[in-house]
């Protein structure tokens, strides 16, 4: 039988990288996103075994570790200033990426963290079930969740004729 | 009858139940409208999605290895925070649904105790002072609310001992044993049992109108019931040695 550590790293590069996304995404921050992913598959390791559902047992110790921060203070979000971090290669077409990347994360950053976390979590892949049990909400509205989130994203973004031309 | 945003969002999905898959395409076979919406919302999908990308930043490249590495090499205030967090736990646990002779202080104190190995902190001179003694029968424990499902697990399969299996009237799930005995963490629809080391016998008197509640040895299921379905059908005594 398949050992626990066994289990685990399949599990670490399958799931990584999605937990990882969506922090970075909620965040808006790669260090701290890379700070709560890792601290979340600790957890998951010194826990010893696998949970019934493992992706739901990780959406729900990341979006809490990610609460705790966010609420004591202990990490500063650095939202805005990732634009100003990216290097600015050449005009137009960069500078673009750099618009959309602000106006993406000011319309992020103004969703209500439920919204945030649905749009997020099911944009990479999430199931309505895994995200239900993950957040602690009933799965037979996600999908209205989902659509009132998208529509909210949207709108905060702007124009959405705009983004696409 | 259209489509509602729920079934939109499923077909879009690919979440809707198997038994609704069929009648919900037949509907947008003769609805001009949902086939529009459908569309509407496949294509605010793809620009959402799209946007978002716009957001992400390269995913580091850690390896399992170094993730496991660090958790078996923990510091001692990375000890002293889950410490802390079991003492939560415990709290809210027995906040919630201690019964009498709960062994929940007793548990803390253990736990208490931990946290000053962890820190360096000799132990109090009296560490059981204040923890009042089980004065019963000795055997104390646990009531949790079954909720909608719910796991029991025995983290430790034992050389000797052996879990009473029982269907009571009451609303909760009752955990007993020995004083002392297990140490215990609960999680939404979890209640581990951590027996390791223990030899000793337990009883769990299981709600008849739970829905479903799974008592697990390790990553073996010893007792299942599923609304009135029990499986064994008679458990009564199940044993906690390892069946391997």
């Amino acid at each position: 039988m398949e050992s626990f550590h066994d289990r685990f790293v399949v599990l670490f590069e399958t799931l990584f990288p999605r937990i990882y996304r969506v922090l970075n995404r909620i965040t808006g921050d790669p260090d701290l996103a890379a700070d709560l992913a890792q601290e979340t598959f600790i957890r998951l390791y010194r826990r010893g075994f696998l949970p019934d559902s493992p992706e739901a047992w990780l959406i729900s110790v990341a979006m809490n570790l990610f609460r705790n921060v966010h609420t004591t203070g202990q990490r500063r979000r650095r939202i805005l200033s990732l634009a100003f971090r990216a290097p600015q290669i050449r005009a137009s077409a960069t500078e673009d990426a750099g618009e959309s990347r602000r106006r993406v994360r000011r319309a992020l950053d103004q969703l209500s963290e439920r919204d945030r976390q649905i749009l997020l979590l099911q944009a990479d892949g999430f199931s309505y079930r895994e995200i239900a049990a993950g957040l602690g909400l009933h799965e037979a509205s996600i999908g209205v969740f989902l659509a009132r989130a998208r529509r909210a994203f949207r709108k905060l973004y702007g124009d959405p004729d705009d983004a696409f031309g | 009858m259209h489509l509602d945003e729920e079934s939109i969002q499923r077909l879009l999905n690919g979440e809707l139940e198997p038994s609704a898959e069929t009648p919900a395409h037949l509907h947008l076979s003769q609805c001009a409208e949902c086939r529009a919406r459908l569309e509407a919302a496949t294509r605010e999908e793809e620009e959402t999605h799209t946007l978002l990308r716009f957001a992400d930043h390269p995913v580091p490249a850690w390896s399992a290895e170094t993730i496991a590495a660090r958790a078996r090499s923990l510091s001692p205030a990375h000890g002293m925070r889950r410490a802390a967090g079991i003492l939560v736990v415990i709290g809210l646990a027995g906040a919630a649904y201690a019964v009498p002779g709960s062994p929940l202080p007793k548990w803390a104190a253990h736990a208490v105790s931990w946290i000053r190995e962890s820190i360096g902190v000799p132990p109090a001179q009296a560490p059981e002072a204040g923890v009042p003694k089980d004065r019963g029968s000795g055997m104390s424990g646990i009531a949790v609310s079954p909720g909608k499902n719910i796991v029991i697990l025995f983290v430790s399969s034992q050389s000797e001992g052996n879990v009473r299996v029982s269907l009571s009237e009451e609303k909760d799930i009752v955990v007993r044993g020995p004083s002392g005995s297990a140490n215990f963490t609960s999680e939404p629809e979890r209640l581990v049992i951590h027996n390791e080391g223990s030899n000793e016998s337990y009883e769990i008197a299981v709600p008849r109108n739970a829905s479903r509640v799974e008592i697990r040895v390790g990553d073996s299921t010893i007792f299942l019931k599923e609304g009135s379905a029990l499986s064994p059908q008679n458990p009564s005594v199940l044993s906690l040695r390892s069946t391997r």
